[in-house]
């Protein structure tokens, strides 16, 4: 019998447990259909969790890991509660927006943000050989003067590191400088830092 | 009429779905295009790696075949490893594209490669005439004089390997540095075991002593401060450190693994069953180290 409250104590606890890391106040997690897949995203519910990654680190060689600028020209800069919004409109309003993880594949390892599409930085510079057929993807078009036309191109959330990672930043230099206009661009400037650092679901890209 | 505008906006909804599935799948489609291709240069870059460590180990296996040291596995062992060498190495002299790339940023990367030409084909020869004769001392002596000049010169090739893949652009350039870095590091220890387990053979057999006590020293102190390195960094070595645990795990096996061959290598006399256990322990290494190189290269942790 003692037993048996002492399971049901446990139990009780954990329920009680379960959800008090929250989102926002009002926000416990948010769900979202990848594909044919579920995504829950919510923050890691164990208080005493610590990261071991990387993203423990304070110190890296600069440059390139240098500190970035908050605003980026006249790009939006966003945190989490604004990406967590687009990321339910991405799946509402499909083509209309798009969330790229601008890093390097090898960056990818440990995780990216769910519904995040991986376009390297590296691939819209000018000199890249995939640039035309990238924009062409995004729905650009070139104009006789060989200017390109971003009208037809989704807004785009760009993220990479984070607050000490120049990846994303130069993916958005690199897009305006082709002729984006800046309002087509938000800029997530806490990127996986932030991301890892409030616990918040990872997903796994399969290699 | 509401049925038919239900509809409508249901189409609409299934072509900007079918739309965005379309433009994400043709990105990571061009993506993955282009991670082929990286993976090809690392084929070329896996060709060069670990020769460095071959050098040593052959010339490792032919003092202790010499010294009649569990003579027929390393006589087995020596025709082993000399042609893995000499696979690799004409899979990189098959690779003519790559080598015209590292010759646009080395002028002389094509004359370091027919040096490694000429000393190998009489280091192989040498290696499969000490695999049947144990007691051929001019195949010895020529593996002995030029096992460091083979591995300087392939050394130089494979940091220059390394180098012409990087990127021409500015950034990509210096963060993809910071990782060949620990690339070029990482595999070392490997190498500096063989070299100065070989170099105390040497001295053990009174083969040109002071040089070899030198180079012993050197290569014990190269191989303590790569080994803390690896873990913690060291500016001029231009390594971070790692704060990965599963690497740091493996480090420390390593680590200790080299502690106990160090203890032994450093005494003055060796008696037979020590000889043995550095001769274990030199394995034990090689294995687990190659643990910490995998996780290394498969690892992000910049």
């Amino acid at each position: 019998m003692k037993h048996n409250i002492m399971i049901c104590l446990i139990l009780l606890s954990n329920i009680l447990i379960a959800g008090d890391v929250k989102i926002t106040e009002e926000l416990e997690s948010l769900i979202i259909q990848d594909g044919n897949k579920e995504i829950k995203i919510e923050r890691i519910q164990d208080q005493k969790h610590r990261l071991t990654s990387s993203f423990t680190k304070t110190s890296r060689k600069c440059p390139p890991f240098c500190v970035q600028p908050i605003k980026i020209g006249n790009v939006k800069t966003i945190g989490e509660i604004e990406l967590l919004k687009y990321i339910k409109e991405i799946e509402k309003d499909n083509a209309d927006m798009l969330l790229i993880d601008a890093r390097t594949k090898n960056w990818l390892h440990n995780g990216t943000i769910p519904t995040a599409t991986n376009l390297p930085f590296t691939m819209i510079q000018k000199d890249s050989k995939y640039l035309n057929k990238i924009l062409n993807l995004l729905g650009a078009k070139e104009e006789k003067n060989g200017k390109w036309n971003f009208d037809k191109v989704p807004s785009m959330i760009i993220f990479s590191n984070g607050l000490w990672d120049p990846q994303a930043p130069k993916a958005i230099q690199s897009l305006i400088e082709l002729g984006c206009p800046e309002d087509k661009i938000l800029y997530y400037r806490g990127g996986m830092q932030d991301w890892n650092i409030l616990g918040l679901t990872l997903q796994l890209k399969e290699d | 009429m509401l049925m038919k505008k239900i509809t409508i906006l249901l189409l609409l909804e299934l072509s900007s779905l079918y739309g965005k599935n379309d433009l994400m799948s043709g990105l990571t489609e061009i993506v993955n295009k282009v991670e082929d291709e990286k993976a090809k240069d690392k084929k070329v870059l896996n060709y060069a790696f670990k020769q460095r460590m071959r050098t040593q180990l052959i010339a490792l296996n032919a003092l202790l075949i010499s010294m009649d040291f569990n003579r027929k596995f390393y006589q087995k062992e020596i025709v082993v490893n000399s042609d893995l060498f000499n696979k690799n190495f004409n899979n990189l002299l098959n690779s003519k594209e790559d080598i015209k790339k590292a010759e646009t940023r080395d002028p002389n990367f094509r004359k370091k490669i027919e040096e490694i030409k000429k000393i190998w084909l009489t280091f192989y020869d040498s290696s499969k005439r000490i695999s049947t004769d144990a007691k051929d001392k001019n195949a010895l002596k020529f593996i002995e004089e030029n096992n460091i000049k083979l591995l300087t010169t392939i050394d130089y090739i494979f940091t220059n390997f390394i180098k012409s893949y990087q990127s021409t652009d500015k950034l990509e350039a210096s963060i993809s540095h910071i990782k060949s870095m620990l690339y070029t590091q990482v595999g070392k220890p490997r190498m500096y075991i063989n070299k100065l387990v070989k170099e105390r053979l040497l001295i053990e057999q009174n083969i040109n002593v002071k040089d070899n006590q030198k180079n012993f020293n050197k290569t014990i102190k190269d191989m303590d401060r790569l080994m803390k390195a690896l873990a913690d960094g060291d500016k001029e070595l231009e390594l971070d450190g790692t704060e990965d645990r599963k690497i740091l795990e493996k480090l420390s096996i390593s680590q200790k693994i080299w502690e106990e061959l160090k203890a032994l290598v450093i005494k003055k006399r060796l008696n037979k069953e020590e000889w043995h256990k550095i001769i274990e322990n030199n394995k034990k290494f090689m294995k687990s180290h190659t643990e910490v190189v995998k996780l290394t290269r498969e690892s992000n942790d910049n």
